[in-house]
């Protein structure tokens, strides 16, 4: 090799170990940021001796995939978790005081009590104090779970037009990516950056996704809709509008494929929108059904029959009732929305001008006809009907299947269940969300340990290239001084 | 023997040793010019008849010889339309006159016109359509034209190829004739939906909808609709399918059986026919997923950046990545490279020392390839220069000696008479 041969190896070393520092100096600016991976340079050794350097970036596509997978499962399982924990507190959470079966005991307590001494109007107050808690406890809890639901909705909605607005940022990312692989750019930064994009996407719905020549990316959900090809693919959500009671939500489409919701036909197995379309159709629909039921079950339970002697007038709802329930409901079907509608006969509240006499003695759905009342002889010690009362909340009735507890309970019975398959659903659900965001947060570790960026290999590196700069520097110094010794001898 | 002809020799020995420094200085003014090769001096005896007993002195001949077939070390340039020939061949250029060079100098940039330019101005020459590259006529430079990398900038391909490989899951319920999404009805039924970009003639973007229906045991339809004749994104679509093919499995492997079709021959609206490979398609016992899926052509873009191909074809890089070839550059070899006759500007002409021109493209018939975003250097060695400066100026002087000491002899035998 010529000394200007020389003199050009020296250089391109130099250049070399310039750009790596350059590198060097870029992992270490991006240690802290989770979404940078490690930069390598490459030195490009084709027929010819030196190479601009290659930028490649620590990648490893099977890991990414698993964190990717636990990501959404963790999103979905952590929106599910809260959901449950919303619902629960709102029956009082540990303690249960809202529960409607501990409200129930209260009431039958207090109607006991009214019983052991009927002419005592405090007593009965009392009583009537507990009925009233218990309805509007059991309406106000109905509406909050109404109001959840459709809070879901809303946020579905938000959710889809968050996925579009993060596709169209993938798309753009995407195609620099393309268009500056071809070109020999390095779009490793933009490759950072795009993971992250997908990031967010597999937060809201699970993402699977596939690489296809010059870095290009291909995205599809977890059931196999293409979400990103070329161009993003549309996201929508179909709302149903205010849900009432028992109507099914909206669909969640992908490329005009229902992903989630009613009918879907490549449901998704992962991510928020899973979550909450889970949570909406799932443990808040059933729980708006069992508060449906129970609130069915009192009406039902404390129900006023025609007193005569072969009297054929029809049952009447009795102490407790439903705003425009014109007759008792069947038995055994649920009532959608009655919950919300849940009161205590006005007839028999003082506080709403009713006569609260009408406890001891019955006919509270029908105060103008005698027909009702239990209490005929009209005496101030007339406990039948109070005792009766207070029995009524234990005894069997229909209950609609379809709300998960059996098809015979009493008011009481299907209220504890009630209550206690919710917690038992929110255990499942909590110990679902604690293990995926372990899973999760394992296989961002083993992630982050292969393409993040380790302080202690950036400092060793840096040393190594300030070891072979300082000996290129070398080789031009002596190189130089040859030429010195060449051009001395030219006089 | 005769004094004036050792003066003379010692005078063509000076002017021989002058040329050489002069060929000399020229390589130490071209070490950094970029395909430039070396010269160097070679010289040869002129000896007189010599009679017994007397010796007659000749004198020495130079003979410039430039080493053109000595490869240059290459070096990467940040330029992309910069190439060097790593190998035999030269690029053939065009002068602002028309006249035809070869040369190894690559710095080639486009100018306002998009026509490839070197330093010293020369037009890069080769062939405008790549696939008619055997069209070059092999022995002279009829047929070459200016290479030129914006005469095409929008540039549209309809989409003629694609493939699609998915998984379709074998537990899927089969749908009824009448609900299969061919019928096109509003309550058609599939298991998994998947969609596609195409372009048409003129580039626009045409997303074909692809429907999958079990329609019996390890039978499926495939049918392909175009998305903007949808209704609210779904059946019914406006207009008939697309295409639809009648997939067969085999129950043992999964794979497509023998007889099924294995492809959608889509006609895109506007477009050419879309043959879409079915063939790696499987119906095992998983979810629809998508394996791979491609289609080709391109929307209208600008041509973004120039790559040169081994082979020497010019791609442009469509804005939305798609690569697009542009012209096949032309390599030109002679027999004798050395023998061919140096110009300004680093381009030799082919004289018929040399022999004459043969035409071809990299990589093929004996020719080097192109290497692009790289450059030949010179093949000059300023140490190699300096140690052939200090010789020929040692030689310089010696001949001035000569020449002195005839000089003085004559001066001797003039005044022998006084």
């Amino acid at each position: 090799m010529s000394l200007s041969g020389v003199l050009n190896s020296a250089r391109f070393a130099l250049d070399s170990a310039a750009a790596q520092t350059a590198l060097v100096s870029r992992n270490i600016a991006g240690a802290d940021d989770a979404s940078y991976s490690r930069k390598i340079v490459e030195s490009r050794t084709q027929s010819i001796e030196f190479g601009s350097p290659q930028i490649r970036r620590a990648e490893n596509p099977a890991l990414f995939a698993r964190a990717t997978e636990a990501r959404s499962e963790a999103a979905s399982a952590g929106v599910v978790k809260d959901g449950l924990t919303q619902i629960r507190s709102l029956f009082g959470g540990d303690g249960q005081e809202n529960a409607p079966s501990t409200l129930i005991s209260t009431m039958q307590t207090a109607l006991r009590t009214a019983a052991s001494d009927p002419s005592d109007r405090v007593l009965a107050s009392r009583a009537l104090d507990t009925a009233n808690t218990l309805a509007s406890s059991i309406r106000k809890n109905a509406a909050a779970l109404s109001g959840q639901r459709n809070d879901i909705e809303a946020r579905l909605a938000q959710e889809a037009e968050k996925l579009n607005t993060s596709l169209a940022s993938f798309e753009s990312l995407n195609s620099k990516i393309v268009g500056g692989t071809r070109l020999g750019q390095d779009t490793t930064d933009l490759r950072d950056q795009r993971d992250e994009v997908l990031r967010g996407i597999s937060n809201v719905i699970g993402v699977k996704a596939f690489s296809r020549a010059d870095n290009d990316m291909v995205l599809q959900t977890d059931s196999g809709v293409l979400m990103f090809e070329t161009r993003a693919r549309p996201i929508s959500f179909q709302s149903a509008g205010p849900l009432q009671a028992g109507q099914p939500g909206g669909r969640f489409l992908v490329d005009g494929v229902g992903v989630a919701g009613q009918n879907a036909v490549m449901p998704t197995g992962s991510g928020t929108v899973h979550g909450l379309i889970a949570l909406r159709d799932g443990a808040a629909a059933e729980a708006e059904a069992k508060l449906d039921e129970t609130a069915r079950l009192l009406i039902s339970a404390f129900r006023e029959k025609d007193q005569t002697i072969g009297g054929t007038k029809p049952d009447i709802a009795g102490l407790f009732t439903a705003n425009g329930l014109t007759s008792l409901p069947p038995d055994g079907v649920r009532v959608p929305g009655i919950a919300q509608r849940l009161t205590m006969a006005a007839s028999v509240d003082p506080a709403k001008g009713g006569n609260i006499d009408l406890l001891r003695d019955g006919g509270i759905g029908a105060p103008s006809d005698n027909d009702y009342r239990t209490n005929t002889a009209n005496l101030s010690g007339f406990s039948a009907q109070l005792n009766a009362m207070a029995q009524a909340t234990d005894k069997s009735m229909a209950v609609d299947a379809n709300a998960g507890i059996g098809t015979s309970r009493s008011v009481s019975e299907f209220s504890a269940r009630a209550f206690g398959a919710l917690e038992e659903q929110r255990r499942t659900a909590s110990e679902r969300a604690e293990f995926s965001s372990i899973v999760l947060e394992r296989s961002t570790k083993s992630l982050a340990s292969e393409t993040g960026v380790s302080l202690d290999a950036e400092m060793a590196r840096l040393l190594e290239l300030e070891r072979s700069y300082s000996a290129s520097a070398k080789i031009l110094s002596v190189v130089d001084s040859m030429y010195n010794a060449l051009f001395g001898a030219v006089q | 023997m005769s004094i004036y002809g050792l003066m003379r020799t010692g005078v063509s020995g000076m002017n021989a040793q002058a040329s050489k420094l002069a060929m000399v200085a020229d390589n130490i003014a071209n070490a950094d010019s970029t395909g430039y090769k070396r010269a160097s001096a070679e010289f040869s005896s002129l000896v007189l008849n010599n009679t017994y007993g007397q010796y007659q002195s000749g004198g020495v001949l130079v003979h410039g010889r430039q080493h053109v077939s000595e490869q240059g070390t290459l070096r990467y340039s940040s330029s992309s339309t910069d190439m060097a020939v790593s190998g035999n061949g030269f690029f053939v250029v065009q002068d602002p006159n028309g006249r035809t060079f070869l040369t190894r100098a690559g710095s080639f940039v486009p100018n306002a016109d998009g026509d490839l330019v070197n330093a010293a101005g020369f037009k890069l020459l080769g062939h405008p359509d790549v696939s008619s590259g055997a069209s070059l006529v092999a022995n002279g430079f009829d047929g070459l034209s200016v290479i030129n990398v914006n005469n095409r900038t929008l540039q549209a391909n309809a989409s003629t190829e694609g493939t699609l490989n998915a998984n379709l899951p074998s537990s899927a319920s089969i749908v009824a004739p009448a609900n299969l999404p061919s019928a096109n009805s509003a309550n058609a039924a599939f298991s998994a939906k998947t969609s596609m970009i195409a372009y048409n003639s003129l580039g626009g973007e045409v997303t074909v909808d692809i429907y999958f229906a079990k329609t019996g045991a390890n039978t499926w339809e495939a049918a392909a609709y175009n998305r903007n004749s949808a209704t609210n994104g779904g059946f019914p679509y406006s207009s008939p399918a697309l295409s639809t093919a009648a997939l067969s499995f085999d129950p043992s492997s999964g794979n497509l059986s023998a007889g099924s079709a294995n492809a959608l021959f889509v006609a895109v609206p506007g477009g050419e026919t879309l043959s879409i490979d079915l063939k790696k398609m499987t119906q095992l016992s998983t979810g629809f997923a998508v394996i791979e899926a491609r289609v080709d052509g391109n929307s209208p873009s600008v041509v973004d950046g120039v790559e040169i191909a081994a082979n020497g074809s010019v791609m442009g890089i469509l804005r939305n990545g798609t690569r697009m070839p542009l012209a096949q550059i032309a390599i030109a070899d002679v027999p004798s490279p050395d023998r061919m006759t140096s110009e300004a500007g680093n381009v030799f002409s082919v004289s018929d020392l040399s022999g004459d021109v043969r035409i071809g493209t990299a990589q093929t018939g004996g020719f080097g390839s192109i290497i692009g975003g790289a450059l030949e250097e010179s093949t000059v060695d300023i140490a190699t220069e300096l140690t052939e400066m200090i010789q020929s100026q040692r030689t310089y002087t010696a001949n001035s000696k000569v020449f002195m000491t005839g000089a003085e002899l004559m001066d001797v035998l003039v005044n022998l008479k006084r």
